[in-house]
């Protein structure tokens, strides 16, 4: 049980953020 | 200004997000950072370990992409447009330190291909003496020359065609199939009988470690070499993209797309030692080794006794040798970066830069002690390039920065914590990481640590950072003027 909660902090803090960062990327095109 | 005369630049920013992460992910997120954790407290580590990249790691990295992006040069322009004319051997230290690197870097991304090569060979045989097998190939001059040859080639073909035809378009294929490959070896590592004890040595905190300095010190040192922050690869990367492209937005997605690497090979390789070795401490005593110990050695010869593990093998030397390409390609790149604001166009700046990068590279090849000399002297020095950058938006100003090129074309903007992190944390985190390198070389060492001539002691660092020093001030004046901007890239 301990483990699973912090592999779900951890995992959701740092794979989330990514997937987060890189959606979000996806949908604002940059100026010429 | 015509579509044709325009420079070089990624053609989207998937193409320059592909290239960067790339660029960051390396050999040190598969065979350190997995060591790290284990050795260092597990989830209080990787804590430790995403706070770096606020205080140092990520304002770093936009640091450089502001320079790069606005000055349209590589390290040594930037820090003549940016400090001033008198600091221009700041920028060209960068690119001596990036260059040195690359020099065995390349001998490693050699170790890899034979890796690789090794495991479609099917070599990892039960009973297989991999002790043996490592040191055969490790005093092989000639297989060493050949496998550096191979990846400096394959890099100077990718980029002979230039970032759009020749970078964005490999690392757009290569990036993608490492994070793939990386999750194979990560799903065939959890699944394991026994691998839950490896899962809490990466995920559940041990809280006592938290009071040993070496653990924050560990996280920080991880953290800023991993990202690539300092190398002047960021920097170089944003010449060519966009005059108004995202550099908070584009980092940060750089920064935890390095950790998401580094945590699936963790996720990869622990619980694959710890299931499959008779012990734990069995497998601490892998993890306290080496880096090579634990790929080339361990792993290698735990991978015949895993169900499938004919396949892994395969899988997981061709994702070290993706990491390392990918790597390679973007520190090749600040030395071309370089030769062409001397000047010389992109073809010719790749011959030079390889040819060099070929013959430097020789020694490290050919004498394994003068690779590991190389890597802690010029490893250490990467913290100095990344004070560098620090004293570049000190004088440029961190507001203004921040305001000025940061926040104007950002989605995400940076408010006033970037320029305390810039102004006070970041240079504070240098003073300490720096401090402890040289106390522990040392301690290690306590009488013949200034012996310049040893392989890992604090005075043949010394000696050959002030070598290059000296030789680079001397030349300040010369690559001031010889760096110009590209002709299509003068305003008229």
């Amino acid at each position: 049980m301990k483990l699973a909660i912090w592999m779900v902090i951890i995992l959701g803090l740092n794979w989330g953020g990514f997937v987060y960062l890189l959606v979000r990327a996806s949908k604002k095109k940059p100026l010429k | 200004m015509s579509q044709n005369n325009r420079q070089d630049e990624f053609a989207s920013r998937w193409g320059f997000l592909a290239a960067a992460i790339g660029m960051a992910v390396g050999t040190g997120n598969i065979w350190r950072f997995p060591r790290m954790v284990a050795l260092y407290g597990g989830g209080a580590y990787i804590l430790i370990y995403t706070l770096a990249l606020f205080l140092w790691s990520a304002p770093l990295l936009m640091s450089e992409m502001a320079m790069g992006r606005s000055a349209r040069l590589g390290p040594i322009g930037s820090f003549r447009d940016f400090v001033g004319r008198r600091s221009t051997w700041m920028g060209a230290w960068m690119v001596a330190v990036c260059m040195l690197i690359t020099f065995y870097y390349a001998v490693v991304t050699g170790w890899c291909m034979k890796y690789t090569v090794f495991a479609f060979q099917g070599a990892f045989k039960p009973g297989v003496d991999t002790q043996a097998l490592w040191d055969k190939f490790l005093h092989s001059p000639w297989q060493n020359l050949f496998y550096q040859f191979l990846a400096i080639f394959l890099t100077g073909v990718i980029l002979y065609k230039g970032i759009k035809g020749g970078v964005e378009k490999v690392t757009k294929i290569m990036v993608p199939a490492l994070f793939l490959f990386l999750i194979v070896a990560a799903l065939r590592g959890v699944t394991l009988h026994g691998a839950n004890l490896g899962l809490e040595y990466i995920f559940v905190p041990d809280w006592s470690k938290l009071k040993d300095p070496a653990t924050w010190l560990q996280a920080l040192t991880q953290s800023a070499w991993s990202t690539g922050a300092g190398w002047g690869l960021m920097l170089t990367y944003s010449v060519y993209v966009k005059k108004k492209e995202d550099i908070a937005q584009n980092c940060f997605v750089v920064g935890f797309g390095d950790q998401t690497a580094a945590l699936l090979a963790a996720m990869a390789v622990i619980p694959t030692i710890f299931a499959l070795l008779p012990s734990p401490e069995a497998a601490k005593g892998v993890m306290a080794g080496s880096n090579t110990g634990l790929t080339f050695i361990s792993l290698a010869g735990l991978f015949p006794r895993m169900p499938g593990g004919l396949v892994i093998a395969p899988i997981f030397f061709l994702a070290m040798v993706f990491a390392a390409l990918t790597s390679l390609i973007a520190q090749v790149e600040v030395g071309i970066r370089t030769l062409m604001d001397f000047g010389l166009n992109r073809q010719k700046s790749t011959l030079l830069t390889t040819g060099a990068c070929f013959l430097f590279g020789v020694p490290s090849a050919i004498v394994p002690g003068f690779l590991n000399n190389q890597d802690w002297v010029w490893g250490v020095a990467l913290l100095i390039s990344g004070f560098f950058v620090l004293l570049a938006m000190r004088k440029y100003g961190p507001e203004r920065v921040r305001q000025e090129i940061i926040n104007p074309s950002a989605d995400i903007k940076m408010r006033r914590w970037w320029s305390l992190v810039i102004s006070y944390v970041a240079p504070l985190i240098f003073i300490i990481l720096t401090s402890w390198w040289f106390y522990v070389a040392i301690a290690s060492h306590p009488k013949t640590w200034w012996k310049p001539f040893s392989i890992e002691t604090a005075g043949t660092i010394i000696f050959q950072w002030i070598i290059v020093l000296v030789v680079l001030i001397i030349a300040n004046n010369f690559l001031a003027k010889k760096t110009v901007r590209p002709p299509e890239e003068v305003e008229s």
